[in-house]
């Protein structure tokens, strides 16, 4: 060290000792407190907060500046507000005056905002919260309806510059012309809802990078290949897509003048631009290699529901959430006819107990699979499908067992339908 | 001020509140705001620079982490986080040491490093802060702090809704 120490006579001010062995936060200039707080987590500065009273005001008052507070989705309809903090854990917000909301969404930053039913009203809740209270969302989804004009979501989209946005509603009048018009077709990410009722016309004038298209019954093939076309020649950039639709989709009609190869072939397909592959680079039309394609991000995924390759047909319409309903109610009508049956012409009550445990069951089952078609499986929290698991497994387990000690049972002891019995085994 | 070349070498004298007087090059002591404007002031004076809110031994400490940096560049600027939270993890293990130090001296390195303008100073202290308050629970940052819970039943009702983000983590911090 090039410091060097000299004695001075005027030593009347000797270095004071520590009064405190703690660290006093307290007695940092406030800007200095902010200073240490920015590189905290906003959970952690809501902890700060919580601490004491003058800290309290230093984190209410400087909210704004400090680091927001991480959640995943927030839900918001007239009547109510959940939060996720993240894909597992839900906060209940007790159903209160919109003010009360303002204090919990206070500094916070979600990743996705759903509206549901949207009108004037909410959004310009939402309005206020963005520019009173500092909240931030990446990602808006519209559910159910629309209610307002799709102007009103187009200033709200830019005020809360978003990433993305996401139509998961119901007969949407979305037509080209109005998504070009309100500057939808600039967000990276656009999601289209099974019951948003675009067509291929909305689809001609996508520009997004992350694109879903979930069952949409107006998209045909022919859509999707021109959406596909135009990333391939550059028109426009393209990190993922997922498409499913109703209908077939036969991938040649799709990928067939593209000069793409498939790399995997599963329930997802990976392809890949054959020109990258071999490092053609540009040389026709064909060959070229996307604008877009950053290295090793030629890839991209495409999702559909029937037609695909080297899998059985007969799986994919087996595991299908319809032909899983209907295995279920007919679970639940077998086991309600078989009990009535046994109680009305048997009257074995053990037999109509098994049936109508049957059908309890069985309804249980329609009711998760309904759960799931509707979407509203999403909402139920985890320790309830924890509970499920475990319960039915459970159950399984024991009715197997049951099943096999009471066949056996019935064999040895030459029981018949009735519990008089019948047969008797040789 | 020029400060390039041999101006570097020059041998600038700085006094403590307790009157203690460092030789230091201004090639060591550059990343100090104060000091810069101060020179600039000053001219070719050769009076001692007195700073009377800092004692010897932290301005002693001071020195010996400008010394060790004196090479390293001005910090690039940070990119700006979408949850503006800035980055705490990237202390290197020297600074790591020089910080490990009981709370009451790890204070008074940062109260000096603000009044001598060290931006880099200032922020290895603040972050070395921010990573003891990260992950603690409401009682334990009382304790790291000396605080006293100084509110009433129905604020702390209040701050038990509010703060129901905090809450959650709190779960897993005392966990």
């Amino acid at each position: 060290m090039t410091g060097m120490i000299q004695n001075d006579s005027d030593i009347s001010n000797p270095a004071q000792e520590p009064e405190s062995e703690n660290f006093l936060f307290l007695n940092l200039p406030i800007e200095l407190q902010i200073n240490v707080l920015e590189f905290c987590s906003g959970q952690d500065v809501l902890r700060v907060g919580s601490a004491c009273r003058e800290l309290r005001h230093l984190v209410y008052t400087y909210r704004s500046a400090l680091p927001y507070i991480q959640l995943y989705y927030v839900e918001l309809d007239a009547n109510r507000l959940k939060v996720w903090t993240d894909r597992a854990s839900r906060i209940r917000i007790p159903a209160g005056d919109r003010n009360e909301y303002e204090t919990y969404l206070r500094g916070t930053r979600a990743h996705v905002l759903s509206i549901a039913e949207a009108n004037d009203e909410l959004i310009d809740f939402v309005e206020n919260l963005i520019t009173k209270v500092g909240f931030k969302f990446e990602h808006l989804e519209l559910e159910r309806e629309i209610r307002c004009d799709f102007e009103r979501i187009s200033q709200l989209a830019s005020l809360a510059k978003l990433t993305g946005i996401i139509f998961d509603t119901r007969g949407m009048s979305l037509d080209a012309s109005l998504f070009q018009k309100h500057g939808f077709n600039k967000y990276p990410t656009i999601y289209f809802g099974m019951e948003s009722g675009i067509g291929n016309d909305v689809l001609d004038e996508c520009r997004a990078r992350r694109l879903i298209v979930h069952q949409c019954d107006n998209v045909t093939v022919e859509g999707i290949a021109r959406y596909f076309k135009r990333w391939f020649e550059g028109e426009l950039q393209l990190d993922c897509a997922r498409i499913s639709v109703n209908r077939g989709v036969n991938m040649d009609v799709i990928f067939g003048d593209m000069n793409l190869i498939p790399t995997e072939y599963a329930s997802v397909w990976k392809i890949q631009n054959k020109a990258k592959q071999t490092g053609k680079g540009r040389q026709s039309t064909k060959d070229r290699r996307p604008e877009q394609s950053e290295s090793g991000k030629v890839e991209m995924k495409m999702q559909t529901n029937s037609d695909e390759p080297r899998r059985n047909s007969f799986c994919v319409w087996w595991h299908s959430v319809n032909v899983q309903i209907a295995i279920a109610a007919i679970g639940m009508s077998a086991g309600l006819m078989a009990g009535v049956v046994f109680a009305m012409q048997y009257q074995n009550w053990s037999a109509v107990t098994l049936c109508f445990t049957a059908l309890l069951f069985s309804t249980l089952l329609l009711h998760i699979h309904l759960a799931y078609k509707w979407q509203r499986i999403l909402e139920w929290p985890t320790a309830l499908f924890n509970s499920l698991i475990y319960f039915n497994t459970l159950a399984c387990v024991i009715s197997l067992i049951g099943m096999v000690y009471c066949l056996v049972v019935a064999a040895i002891e030459g029981q018949g339908l009735t519990p008089e019995g019948n047969f008797r085994l040789q | 001020m020029a400060a390039d070349g041999d101006s570097m070498d020059r041998i600038v004298k700085i006094k403590s509140k307790d009157g203690q007087i460092f030789d230091v090059t201004l090639g060591t002591i550059k990343k100090s705001k104060l000091i810069m404007t101060m020179l600039e002031q000053l001219g070719d004076s050769t009076d001692a620079i007195p700073l009377p809110n800092v004692d010897g031994s932290t301005l002693k400490k001071v020195i010996e982490w400008l010394e060790h940096h004196k090479e390293e560049p001005e910090p690039a600027e940070e990119e700006s986080d979408p949850l503006r939270m800035r980055i705490s993890t990237d202390i290197s293990e020297w600074d790591k040491t020089f910080f490990d130090v009981e709370q009451s001296v790890l204070q008074a390195y940062i109260l000096a490093a603000n009044y001598l303008s060290i931006k880099p100073l200032l922020d290895i202290g603040c972050k070395t802060v921010a990573n003891m308050i990260k992950g603690k629970t409401t009682e334990q940052l009382r304790d790291l702090f000396g605080l006293e819970d100084d509110f009433t039943d129905e604020e702390r009702a209040a701050i038990k809704r509010e703060y129901a983000w905090a809450d959650d983590e709190e779960n897993q911090a005392a966990a």
